[in-house]
């Protein structure tokens, strides 16, 4: 029996590009469907020949979106190599404050810039459903047309975040401020009152996302649960003392869909014997499992979702109260439920700025010993919880302090499988029966992976650039439709 | 312009600077700052984000800087009106989106220009820009000192 294919490139509303293949026979039923990543891994062979102490400043340059992860990873990696882990009480608390600055305002942005259109439009009564908003709705600038309030907070949400990072890296982009074994600079009675001055407005805004997104998980369930949904593995960084999250430092754990620990509370310097990935003919970007499960039942899920699922408790009062409600759903076991990213990521805007407030009471950000250091290493590894999942930065040095080698696995690479098990569960569900792609189609799909707000990023954007292309081939390979949305 | 001068710009460069010549737009805004004007904010991010909506109200007019692959030679320059639709394949904002949530949000006025710098070598991991593209951000910086000059209560 022949077959069709569907092409959908890029995905929308995604960090970077993205195409999305699905496959058809002659009966119109789904028979696979798959999610292509354009993954630059030249970035890797760019950093070889550098001093180490320049990786933390260049590493930034891999990704608009998320550069203070990769410059604290790269920082965190860069410590060992000094013999400087073990920070100075002033270097770790900025160091946090900056990292959660970042994930504050990276998950205010994929909220209120991303999803909320998603979640916003169709539920207002209308005959919509909650993925059936018109293309011309589902943005910001629509948002910001029926709701102003929200847009003004999303976009306040967004620059507090960035005046955040700007205090503690120096910059907002390409920030200096973490280097080996410590941080270049402290926080100042001045910066410190300015971020003071608007942090309870700030916590305000963010307990109602938390309630917006929570709001719309509980009053769609029966059309949430089963969309994209599919039972996972989970993998996360705990604390190490007690597994709360913790998302600068910690130990990899991993549970499976049941909630049993598979992977637990292993030290990240030991990331190898842990996690393994598996490369596909078909897709440029790598698929990451737990080795001891194979590349079969191994594969798992980052970032919000398999955080909260993983961790013990937050550490933080308003948001452990919001989590012990997400986790009630479930009855305590792992949430499955690929849509419910969303609520999760909203609780973790509430923790992180919760541990802002903390860390800005604390007179050690205003310490002067911020630089430490130790025997010497050549090989390292550095990993942290960037705000869409785990990201692994592996490098060693010459005895000249030349990188040798370079291996990031980013957060969106550890939910490669997860993405694909996303649009075959949705293309399974909502295509089959189907002969072209409609809007509301296509939309579902973008929807599904949106969700991971995943980074397809290491791009650009230069005018002109960056069209959707929606293309339809036959079982011979021949382009049978096409579409193009500027 | 009306011919009333305005008392803060805002010059706005973005653009990827490990992708050889998209880092125009960073560039010239590095090469403006680097006058230390009064009254002229420079900023540069790898994209336009929602949150740089709030920084143009601040100011009066806003020149966005980008490299592009299909401008006229050295440059285009261009005034913006806002636009409720953006690009859907938006991680950024478009400029004219930035100025349409500057107005929404912030109920700002703020006059927006597009200077789009040719550039013609857009590979990965390239940390320096072709020579053509460096001529043209030559005459790009000289024709922008002009504007801020003739919009801008300062002198350079």
């Amino acid at each position: 029996m022949g077959t069709r294919k569907y092409t959908i490139l890029p995905v929308t509303r995604v960090e970077g590009h993205g195409k999305v293949t699905i496959h058809m026979n002659e009966a119109n039923e789904v028979t696979e469907a798959r999610l292509h990543i354009v993954e630059f891994r030249g970035f890797e062979r760019f950093i070889l020949g550098r001093p180490y102490w320049e990786v933390p400043v260049i590493v930034q340059r891999l990704c608009g979106i998320c550069p203070v992860s990769h410059h604290l990873a790269a920082a965190k990696a860069m410590d060992r190599i000094v013999g400087g882990e073990d920070l100075t009480p002033t270097a770790e608390k900025m160091r946090r404050l900056m990292h959660y600055g970042q994930m504050f305002q990276s998950h205010a942005l994929h909220f209120f810039h991303l999803s909320s259109p998603d979640l916003l439009f169709g539920t207002d009564g209308t005959a919509l459903s909650a993925f059936d908003a018109p293309p011309e709705m589902r943005n910001i600038l629509a948002v910001a047309g029926k709701f102003p309030e929200l847009a003004v907070q999303g976009v306040m949400m967004r620059k507090y975040g960035q005046e955040v990072i700007k205090a503690t890296a120096g910059k907002k982009i390409h920030g200096t401020g973490a280097i080996p074994g410590g941080i270049n600079k402290n926080l100042s009675i001045e910066e410190r009152d300015f971020l003071l001055k608007d942090i309870d407005k700030m916590i305000e805004w963010s307990k109602s996302a938390v309630k917006i997104a929570k709001d719309f998980t509980l009053g769609h369930v029966e059309e949430l649960l089963p969309f994209g949904s599919f039972d996972s593995n989970h993998l996360s960084l705990v604390r190490k003392s007690d597994g709360a999250l913790d998302l600068y430092d910690g130990v990899l754990r991993a549970v499976d869909k049941d909630g049993n620990r598979i992977v637990d509370d292993v030290d990240y310097q030991r990331y190898l014997e842990v996690v393994s990935e598996e490369v596909r003919s078909w897709s440029y970007m790598k698929f990451p499992f737990i080795k001891k499960l194979g590349h079969e039942q191994g594969w798992y899920r980052v970032g919000p979702l398999a955080r909260l699922n993983t961790a013990s408790f937050i550490p933080t009062p308003l948001a452990e109260n919001e989590r012990k409600e997400f986790k009630a759903v479930t009855n305590g076991k792992p949430n499955n439920v690929t849509m419910c990213y969303h609520w999760a990521r909203m609780i973790e805007l509430l923790h992180s700025i919760e541990m802002i407030q903390e860390l800005l009471h604390d007179s050690d950000l205003q310490g002067t010993d911020l630089v430490t250091s130790g025997p010497r290493r050549e090989e390292t590894v550095g990993v942290l919880e960037a705000p869409r999942g785990t990201l692994f930065h592996h490098y060693r040095v010459d005895k000249n302090d030349a990188v040798v080698m370079a291996n990031l696995i980013v957060s969106t690479t550890n939910n490669n499988e997860p993405m694909n098990q996303a649009v075959k569960r949705v293309a399974k569900d909502h295509f089959t029966g189907k002969s072209n792609i409609t809007e509301n189609l296509l939309n579902r799909i973008e929807v599904a992976i949106r969700a991971y707000d995943p980074c397809l990023s290491c791009a650009t954007h230069a005018l002109g650039k960056m069209p959707l292309v929606v293309e339809l081939y036959d079982a011979g390979n021949s382009l049978l439709d096409s579409k193009i949305r500027e | 312009m009306s011919g009333e001068k305005i008392k803060k710009i805002l010059i706005f460069g973005y653009g990827n600077v490990l992708r050889g010549d998209d880092g125009l737009g960073q560039m010239l805004s590095e090469k403006i700052e680097a006058l230390r004007l009064e009254g002229v904010t420079c900023e540069s991010d790898i994209q336009l984000e929602i949150e740089d909506s709030a920084i143009a109200a601040e100011h009066g007019i806003i020149v966005f800087a980008d490299s592009s692959v299909d401008c006229k030679e050295p440059y285009e320059f261009t005034k913006l009106s806002p636009k409720e639709s953006v690009s859907i394949t938006s991680h950024s904002v478009a400029p004219e989106g930035i100025l349409h949530l500057a107005g929404l949000c912030f109920n700002s006025s703020v006059q927006g220009y597009l200077l789009a710098i040719r550039g013609y070598e857009f590979n990965f991991f390239v940390d320096r820009i072709s020579k053509q593209a460096e001529q043209n951000l030559n005459e790009a910086f000289e024709f922008l000192k002009g504007f801020i000059s003739d919009n801008c209560e300062i002198h350079i």
